[in-house]
């Protein structure tokens, strides 16, 4: 069964030198005897065996007897080891390509695909953008009123996003998700989701904007989103709202209101409806994805 | 024993693989090289000097070759290796041929096939622990009308020597002719091919100290033989419609002439001279019989006689728990370098139904030193021998 092995092993370093590319052959020629129940001719396995049990003896000649002994069991073992990872790492490809995260769709743990945690990661609630033990419940849109979230582009598809201006998490996934709002046919639908301190007093003011002007929340939201966490303040929320040519006045005066407290807190109870545990939060057709991802993971959710 | 005059030891390996090819002094690599060095040329057709010289070389090496076997000089014929000489004498054979059951493939495979084209009978004589039954023999050559007896003089299977001066003489007695495969033999120990009054002696250099591709082939009645191939060298004179062939040794040495071969076959016969082949032959023994009672303290099988001292330079073994090629390897990796396989004795493994064995051939660079890393490497492996 170490052929096997080897002929995965050789093959994979056969592109890169000719040397392995005859053990490799040796090792496939190994192979096809074992399966069709006759006889390694090459040798191959025994050189093998031999080298891993000398090189266990180097460290102990008890371990290296011990290797040898027991090599056809320990090599079923590592063989099976060996196709139950070939399988896990499939799947964590298959997710990786589905969701950007080997883990499944919206898992938070170490991807091998994505080393840098580009597709990892979410602002949790009530915490200032740390990545939380995330909850194991349900993120559904059902029984959710979409009717108080904004409608900031039309488009055939509905896209729900809930982000914080203020966390790590959604501010690294909205270049993407611009880029998706803008390329694809898609109606958005948005509500300021603030899990940050910083981001608390954006949320009545983008509502003003949103129910006086929702064409005009997408510049908005642009002009956030790029501006630095730290000088996000009133000041530049009024930068924001000249840059889409919104009347900042009437906008903050709105923001004030408390007719405009009453909408955002019930806005933030529909949006807690739908189980969210961290942001961004993207519905896409339904299906719901944390965190940042890559562009074909909205792509593929759409028909 | 005179180890230092071997260059490629400097690596620290125990050698026992001398029975596949032995180690070369600094004496045999210095006279080759010589040739290729200090006088490259044709010999017994330029006439410039480095052409005479060649030629003398040649002759003088002929000369102490067959010296080295006690036999004169036309009857004594370069040939490339022991397999060569035995398919030259194959070539001419007719009647029925004798063999034991123990013959390398070279003095196998040549005779299986002239049968298979009816150009001969061919017998065989069993062989057993303590080698042949002379007296089965004798019954062989008298009741068979035997024409041709052809065997080893030192089996490379398990380093059994055979009573070939009995044996010939019997042949004879009854007017059969011998032919001796003295590869094992040869450097060994002392081979005197006119008191063993064989009528063929084939032998190779590589397994006597000397160079690869170099081996030779005594004939006692050249006439009687006929060269196997023609060409260059083996002619007088050539006509449109007929050809005079050169005498012996020349009609049977076709073609240009490995001259550095032969010359560093001729420098490790006088090296082996200079030592003593006697000296030579306790020497292998004495190393063997180390080797016997290491193998017996690891309960490995040895083949053929459990008495060392008629193995000559080779143990054979055959491990219980691990395969052949499994020791071989594994010993190679503590620096202890044996054979596996099945020594191109095939017939004999597959009579016997047994997978091969592991070969520790020793020669005369062999000391305790490396009987010493055989023990080590063995006790590594104690438990799963």
């Amino acid at each position: 069964m170490i052929c096997l092995i080897a002929l995965i092993v050789f093959a994979i370093l056969g592109i890169f030198s000719a040397k392995y590319r005859k053990l490799a052959a040796e090792a496939f020629d190994c192979v096809f005897r074992r399966v069709t129940f006759r006889k390694c001719q090459t040798g191959l396995d025994t050189r093998l065996k031999v080298q891993l049990t000398e090189l266990f003896m180097r460290l102990s000649p008890d371990v290296g007897r011990f290797v040898f002994r027991r090599f056809e069991i320990l090599s079923w073992l590592f063989t099976a080891l060996f196709v139950w990872s070939i399988i896990v790492a499939g799947i964590g490809g298959y997710h990786y390509w589905k969701w950007g995260n080997c883990n499944g769709q919206n898992a938070q743990g170490f991807c091998i695909f994505d080393p840098s945690g580009e597709n990892t990661g979410s602002s949790g609630l009530d915490q200032k953008c740390v990545v939380p033990e995330l909850a194991a419940q349900g993120l559904t849109l059902e029984d959710v009123d979409t009717g108080l979230f904004l409608t900031i582009q039309e488009g055939k598809e509905e896209v729900v996003f809930l982000g914080c201006y203020a966390c790590e998490y959604t501010r690294k996934a909205y270049p993407t998700l611009r880029k998706f709002f803008e390329n694809e046919n898609v109606t958005v639908l948005f509500a300021p989701f603030p899990t940050h301190e910083k981001s608390v007093f954006l949320t009545p003011i983008v509502n003003c904007l949103g129910m006086r002007e929702p064409e005009k929340v997408m510049g908005f939201n642009d002009a956030i989103f790029a501006t630095p966490i730290e000088e996000l303040d009133l000041t530049s929320a009024g930068s924001a709202l000249d840059s889409v040519r919104a009347n900042s006045t009437e906008i903050l005066a709105c923001s004030q209101r408390n007719s405009t407290a009453i909408f955002s807190e019930l806005q933030h109870e529909e949006a807690l409806k739908t189980g969210i545990y961290g942001t961004p939060l993207v519905f896409v057709n339904g299906e719901p994805v944390v965190g940042p991802r890559p562009y074909r993971v909205y792509k593929r959710l759409l028909p | 024993m005179n180890r230092d005059d071997f260059p490629i030891l400097k690596k620290d390996i125990a050698y026992f693989d001398s029975s596949c090819v032995s180690l070369k002094p600094q004496e045999v690599i210095e006279a080759m090289n010589s040739y290729y060095t200090e006088f490259t040329a044709c010999a017994g057709r330029s006439s410039h000097a480095w052409g005479e010289k060649t030629t003398s070389e040649m002759e003088k090496s002929r000369k102490i070759l067959a010296d080295f076997f006690n036999v004169k000089q036309k009857n004594t014929i370069f040939t490339r290796n022991t397999t060569e000489g035995i398919n030259i004498v194959a070539a001419s054979a007719k009647g029925t041929v004798l063999t034991t059951d123990k013959e390398h493939n070279s003095n196998l495979v040549p005779w299986l096939r002239l049968k298979q084209r009816e150009k001969i009978s061919w017998m065989i004589l069993e062989t057993n622990e303590t080698g042949i039954q002379m007296d089965t023999f004798e019954s062989l050559l008298e009741k068979e009308r035997i024409s041709l007896v052809s065997v080893h003089a030192t089996s490379n299977l398990d380093g059994m020597s055979l009573p070939v001066k009995e044996m010939a003489k019997a042949a004879h007695k009854h007017g059969a002719k011998i032919l001796v495969d003295g590869a094992q033999a040869a450097g060994h120990r002392e081979v005197d091919l006119k008191s063993w009054d064989v009528d063929y002696f084939a032998c190779s250099g590589h397994k006597m100290l000397g160079p690869s591709g170099m081996g030779l082939l005594y004939v006692k009645d050249p006439e009687a033989l006929e060269p196997l191939m023609l060409g260059g060298e083996t002619v007088k004179e050539t006509w449109l419609d007929r050809y005079e062939l050169e005498d012996s040794p020349h009609r049977f040495e076709a073609g240009l002439q490995d001259y550095g071969g032969i010359i560093g076959f001729a420098a490790a016969a006088k090296y082996l001279e200079k030592i003593g082949l006697s000296k030579v032959e306790k020497h292998c023994q004495a190393i063997n019989e180390q080797i016997t009672e290491l193998a017996s303290a690891h309960g490995l099988d040895i083949l053929g006689n459990q008495e060392a001292k008629l193995r000559g330079s080779i143990t054979s073994v055959i491990p219980k728990r691990m395969k052949i090629h499994e020791l071989n390897l594994l010993l190679s990796k503590s620096a202890v370098y044996t054979r596996s396989g099945a020594f191109c004795v095939h017939s004999w493994f597959n009579k016997h139904n047994l997978p091969g064995a592991v070969r520790f051939s020793a020669h005369l660079y062999n000391d305790e030193s490396d009987v010493e890393k055989a023990k080590e490497a063995l006790r590594k492996l104690k438990g799963i021998l």
